[in-house]
């Protein structure tokens, strides 16, 4: 019992040591996973992240006019656990130091992130097909050159006709 | 009314768990009890009995156990009193969501004010978020003393 | 009924000053533990914001209450009986309080008033945690009464100075006054920790929070309260904690600054002020006893040292 007496007064004498939120800045450090923010040009749409979420807080799926696919995520259910990040491979989703997640009620559904993949038209001919990724040609080729970049514009059907020429004719 | 201004400065806090992991009543007892985060700078405190409370904080998915007491506990808590879902589990089910003994989130039992999300919630963000149901206490004195 | 009288029952140092200095001291006890403990506190008038709260909050009865009528007027005894208590108290060089031949005496009555409205409030409550914490109450009651009882005979018999007992407050301080406090003096020492003690078990602080502990009996007789009875228990808290230190003041140690009522009324309230802090260090330091560990250390200890305090006046 003594030995709280002690610690008693030197509380006293060495005053509080209280954290001086929120009436001050708090502690937050640099790696703290919070609230996500999603890139949609980073994204290709390989609905990975739907699939590892602990909570299925992450809807992909194709819009109904074809034209591409959404991203539709709700931070109300999020766990914050950071397995869409981990597991993402061009690294579309990244979560910032933000713990700001207190709303009044009629704000509930409105704490998303939303986003849309668009296809985009062949260089040569008319077809949708999806957009290339810079991130996902390095980790196939090691080093992209110019000529890369130019096959990966192309559709299926042109590309295939483009090495035949280049091959055989 | 001219009380409502220092009424809103003593709210009581109380805690109801309707079959949480316990993460998030873990981080409400650190908010009051350690001394890095002093709930009672506020003016708050816990109290024990469900008569004297004025903010209630629920944590947990509604488990079928649960559900019985969860309805005869909010009978017991007197106007005006702001309700705050603490956690993800107590806004939309959670991890838990599709779960066969969860009975909803708690907006199905009661009308919830402030929803705090997070997996357990951080102690900073329980302080904002009792903050919020302050503001929102003030107007609910003054709606319940002219109704 | 002189306007000074009035006065001094009405507005200072009784009624609305001793309902306000006492909530304040209340949150001032806060503060301090929780600067002991390495937290900030509430604000200094913290207190009187919760009574304040109090009296917008719905008043609900429970349906099993047993007796309607008593649970509704159970906080008023106590209540009265501390404004009772703080007009007949002196205070010294402001106030001579009633000035009758033995308010000693009445004032064990009405120190025990609010205790018997927490018992007749909280069995007329009819919940099961307020029919544990009324039976720890008595318990307590029983052993705490009898130190303070042989407190007053041997202030009474130091005060009579060999010609029989003094019964009357207000010559209690006039002796002190003129022969020194009998802080100074040996022989009413271990009186003097047998009134702290007896302060912290009648005040319900740590170690003896039994009748409102935390971990069982949470809230204990006052569980079914809300609104306004409730903060008439609030502000009969307040009031009994402002009695017992001018009680202990005026048994021990009544010296006054100056000649002037506006001076000593300041430096009695930063006498009261450090007792205050001396109750928060035995608060903040201590865990509480069980109820049979209590009952135990209350009829041993502190009777000892009254005793012991009792003989050498009366012998030396």
């Amino acid at each position: 019992m003594a030995g709280f007496f002690k610690q008693a007064i030197r509380n006293f004498v060495l005053g509080p040591t209280t954290d001086p939120y929120p009436f001050g800045e708090t502690f937050l450090p640099e790696t703290y996973r919070g609230i996500l923010t999603y890139d949609s040009d980073l994204c290709i749409g390989c609905s990975t992240c739907e699939h590892v979420c602990p909570t299925n807080a992450i809807k992909v799926e194709e819009k109904e006019d074809g034209s591409g696919i959404s991203f539709a995520f709700w931070m109300n259910t999020c766990t914050f656990c950071g397995n869409c990040v981990f597991f993402c491979p061009t690294k579309a989703i990244t979560q910032a130091p933000n713990f700001h997640t207190a709303r009044p009620q009629d704000e509930k559904y409105e704490l998303t992130a939303n986003g849309e993949v668009n296809l985009v038209k062949c260089a040569e001919c008319d077809k949708m097909i999806p957009p290339f990724n810079e991130i996902l040609l390095e980790r196939a080729y090691g080093e992209v050159t110019d000529e890369i970049r130019m096959k990966a514009a192309l559709c299926p059907d042109c590309r295939r006709r483009l090495h035949f020429e280049r091959l055989y004719l | 009314m001219l009380l409502s201004k220092y009424a809103t400065k003593s709210p009581w806090l109380f805690r109801i768990n309707t079959g949480s992991c316990n993460g998030c009543d873990v981080e409400l007892a650190t908010t009051a009890l350690i001394p890095r985060f002093d709930v009672e700078r506020l003016g708050c405190k816990y109290t024990g009995s469900p008569k004297h409370a004025d903010i209630v904080l629920i944590t947990g998915p509604v488990t079928a156990r649960s559900e019985n007491y969860l309805k005869r506990m909010l009978v017991e808590i007197p106007e005006p009193r702001v309700i705050v879902a603490i956690g993800i589990c107590a806004i939309s089910g959670g991890v838990f969501k599709d779960s066969y003994s969860i009975r909803g989130p708690v907006d199905k039992y009661v009308d919830v004010d402030v929803n705090v999300s997070g997996c357990p919630v951080r102690p900073q963000s329980i302080l904002d978020g009792v903050a919020k149901a302050i503001e929102i206490w003030k107007e609910k004195i003054e709606q319940f003393h002219e109704g | 009924m002189s306007a000074s009288q009035i006065f001094n029952f009405f507005i200072c140092p009784g009624g609305i000053f001793a309902i306000f200095f006492g909530l304040v001291l209340v949150s001032l006890e806060r503060i301090a533990v929780a600067r002991f403990q390495g937290r900030v506190g509430p604000p200094i008038f913290q207190n009187i914001f919760d009574v304040i709260k109090l009296i917008t909050k719905e008043v609900m009865i429970p349906k099993d209450a047993t007796n309607r009528f008593f649970f509704l007027l159970a906080p008023v005894f106590g209540f009265a009986g501390m404004v009772a208590a703080v007009s007949v108290i002196p205070v010294a060089g402001v106030s001579s309080g009633l000035g009758a031949n033995s308010d000693l005496i009445v004032l064990i009555y009405l120190l025990a008033l609010p205790a018997v409205s927490h018992i007749l409030g909280g069995s007329s409550s009819g919940s099961t945690y307020s029919a544990v914490s009324v039976s720890r109450e008595v318990v307590l009651m029983f052993a705490y009464e009898i130190t303070f009882i042989i407190v007053i005979f041997t202030v009474a018999l130091a005060a009579g100075n060999g010609n029989g007992a003094v019964f009357s407050l207000q010559q209690i301080v006039d002796y002190q006054l003129t022969n020194g406090s009998f802080i100074s003096d040996p022989r009413m020492l271990p009186a003097l920790f047998a009134f702290l003690i007896f302060m912290l078990a009648t005040l319900e602080v740590p170690p003896f929070h039994i009748a409102e502990n935390d971990a069982d009996v949470i809230k204990g007789y006052l569980m079914e309260y809300s609104g306004r009875p409730l903060a008439l228990f609030e502000m009969t808290h307040a009031l009994k904690l402002l009695v017992l230190i001018t009680v202990l003041q005026i048994f021990f140690f009544p010296g006054i600054a100056a000649n002037n009522p506006v001076a000593n009324l300041l430096w009695y309230m930063f006498k009261s002020g450090v007792i205050v802090f001396l109750i928060a260090l035995i608060h903040a330091c201590m865990a509480s006893f069980r109820v049979d560990q209590a009952f135990k250390f209350l009829l041993t200890v502190p009777v000892v040292l009254a005793l012991a305090s009792l003989g050498m006046v009366l012998f030396l």
